[in-house]
């Protein structure tokens, strides 16, 4: 059951809707069709959880990271709730393996810890 | 590939995108590194900001569009409310009853009836062409 959800955009209004189509070309289509808003962004729904893990305070609030690939793009986030028995180097490898900037592997990792 | 992730432990949800050549990934790295769980994941599909799937269009706002209209539609085996918020205002009736059915599903079913469209607010106090 493909469930996408929908950014658009009115005017200086955000709006978020969920849809369920067979692909996005066709939410696409249904909204430019009927609507007056500008679709910004669509994503296509992959987990949904409702339970909430309880708060103990017990990690470092947020790590800061930009990573680099060789072509020098670059992508930067910020990585909330880290656990504090990862060591620096675990986290630059751990980055290396799982994410990508613009299909490539990250070769340069900068980081600023948010205690 | 492109990701949206909603991370949450106690009362605070962080969101954020992150790039990766899988799922599996993703919910591992987020595993590895964060305490907070993740409680949505999803794959950008279609990006302005992003460039993702985009095309380039002088996309012109309509400022005449109806405030909502509530649809209401079956299929085989459920019913439910479609909400369209600022639809186009020269819209008629048989039109949005093809474009839903055609490009929308209802619980992985075809939408086989639309049982009613009403409009919520009207702006300059005029109906839809052949809307209900």
């Amino acid at each position: 059951m493909p469930l996408f959800q929908v950014q658009l955009k009115k005017g200086t209004k955000t709006i978020t809707e969920n849809v369920e189509a067979n692909d996005y070309k066709d939410v696409l289509e249904y909204y430019y069709k009927l609507s007056t808003c500008e679709v910004i962004e669509i994503r296509e729904w992959l987990e949904k959880k409702n339970t909430i893990k309880k708060d103990d305070g017990d990690y470092i609030d947020s790590v800061s990271i930009v990573i680099k690939n060789n072509f020098k793009d670059s992508s930067r986030f910020r990585l909330p709730k880290v656990k504090r028995n990862i060591s620096d180097k675990d986290l630059d490898n751990i980055i290396q393996t799982s994410l990508t900037v613009e299909n490539k592997k990250p070769i340069l990792i900068l980081k600023t810890y948010n205690l | 590939m492109l990701f949206h992730l909603t991370l949450k432990q106690g009362h605070r949800s962080d969101t954020l995108y992150l790039e990766s050549s899988s799922e599996t990934k993703i919910k591992n790295f987020i595993k590895a590194v964060s305490t907070a769980d993740l409680i949505s994941l999803k794959k950008v599909v279609y990006s302005k900001k992003f460039g993702i799937a985009y095309q380039v269009t002088n996309f012109i706002e309509s400022k005449k569009h109806n405030e909502e209209l509530e649809v209401i539609v079956e299929s085989k085996n459920f019913v439910d409310l479609i909400n369209i918020k600022y639809s186009k205002k020269d819209l008629t009736k048989d039109t949005i009853v093809k474009t839903i059915k055609k490009y929308l599903l209802l619980n992985n079913e075809p939408i086989l009836t639309i049982i009613s469209i009403e409009e919520k607010h009207i702006d300059e106090g005029v109906s839809p062409n052949g809307g209900k």
